[in-house]
């Protein structure tokens, strides 16, 4: 009688033991989880509020069916280039070649740099828009016509 | 000892399982706020909505401005034209990169509505992963 109750009290212990290490691990790595989720979120706020982009003049070139957009990084964030979006007459353009101070290679736009992004276009646009990869986005209604 | 081996085997599976609706919730919430997305269409170029013969198009713009990739399909992205669900037949997505299915982080995706407009103001929210962004603009 008396090792059946103690042996019974060790077992149920034992139980609690295990199952509070399951319920420990599993609430330990769930707020981890989040709490690094949520400090991503508030980093990607901090640069988001530090960016800023400006168009600093857009021009198309009829003859060589060019069309060339100066970009200024207003912000004191460095922007991701690649993550960069160009809008020409609302239309999402890809294949741009963009330069930074004559630097084809770079991905990175310092504060207070011009990016170049040139890509062909044939007709004249009425409107270009610039999205960064934190959303802040800038739009030139004022295209110079060179051709 | 025979109960309180049960009473300790039913304490440790219950827990168990609650263990794991703690880990996928924490998962998905964690999911959830990785999350962000921005309408970057030009409402202003005339290029959202394109009527051709009666059947309008609406085109969407949405840029991935989160920390997590998300996937470029119908089932996982919900389309409210003017407050009304737009049901996954009825618009398509495509990513703008190489995987048409992949939309990475800073990546473009195009949302294109089946959708006959009226002249006037509308609104498109585009809603996924538990992120909505509304889209105004004026046909």
């Amino acid at each position: 009688m008396g090792f059946s109750v103690s042996g019974a009290t060790a077992i149920i212990l034992i139980g609690g033991l295990i199952a509070f290490s399951f319920a420990f691990s599993a609430v330990n790595n769930g707020y981890e989880r989040v709490s690094e989720a949520q400090q991503q979120q508030e980093d990607r706020q901090l640069l988001q509020t530090n960016s800023d982009v400006g168009i600093a003049n857009a021009t198309h070139d009829a003859t060589a069916s060019e069309l060339t957009v100066h970009v200024n990084n207003t912000g004191s964030a460095v922007l991701t280039i690649e993550e960069l979006s160009l809008l020409v007459d609302g239309t999402y353009r890809g294949n741009l070649t963009t330069s930074v101070d004559g630097d084809n290679e770079t991905s990175v736009l310092l504060p207070g740099e011009q990016l170049v992004m040139t890509l062909e276009q044939t007709t004249q646009p009425d409107r270009v828009k610039v999205v960064a990869g934190t959303g802040v986005a800038a739009t030139e209604t004022e295209v110079i016509s060179l051709g | 000892m025979l109960v309180a081996a049960t009473v300790a085997g039913a304490l440790v599976t219950g827990v168990d399982r609650i263990s794991d609706s703690v880990t996928d919730r924490s998962v998905g919430t964690s999911e959830e706020v990785r999350t962000d997305l921005v309408l970057i269409s030009d409402p202003g170029s005339g290029a959202i909505y394109n009527d051709s013969g009666g059947d309008g198009v609406v085109t969407v713009l949405a840029k991935n401005t989160g920390s997590t990739n998300l996937a470029a399909t119908t089932d996982q992205i919900d389309v409210l034209v003017d407050g009304q669900y737009v049901p996954g037949s009825d618009f398509n997505v495509t990513s703008l990169e190489d995987d048409p299915q992949n939309w990475v982080t800073g990546t473009v995706v195009r949302i294109e509505i089946e959708r006959t407009l009226d002249a006037g103001d509308h609104r498109i929210q585009v809603s996924t992963n538990g992120d909505e962004e509304v889209l105004r603009f004026r046909v």
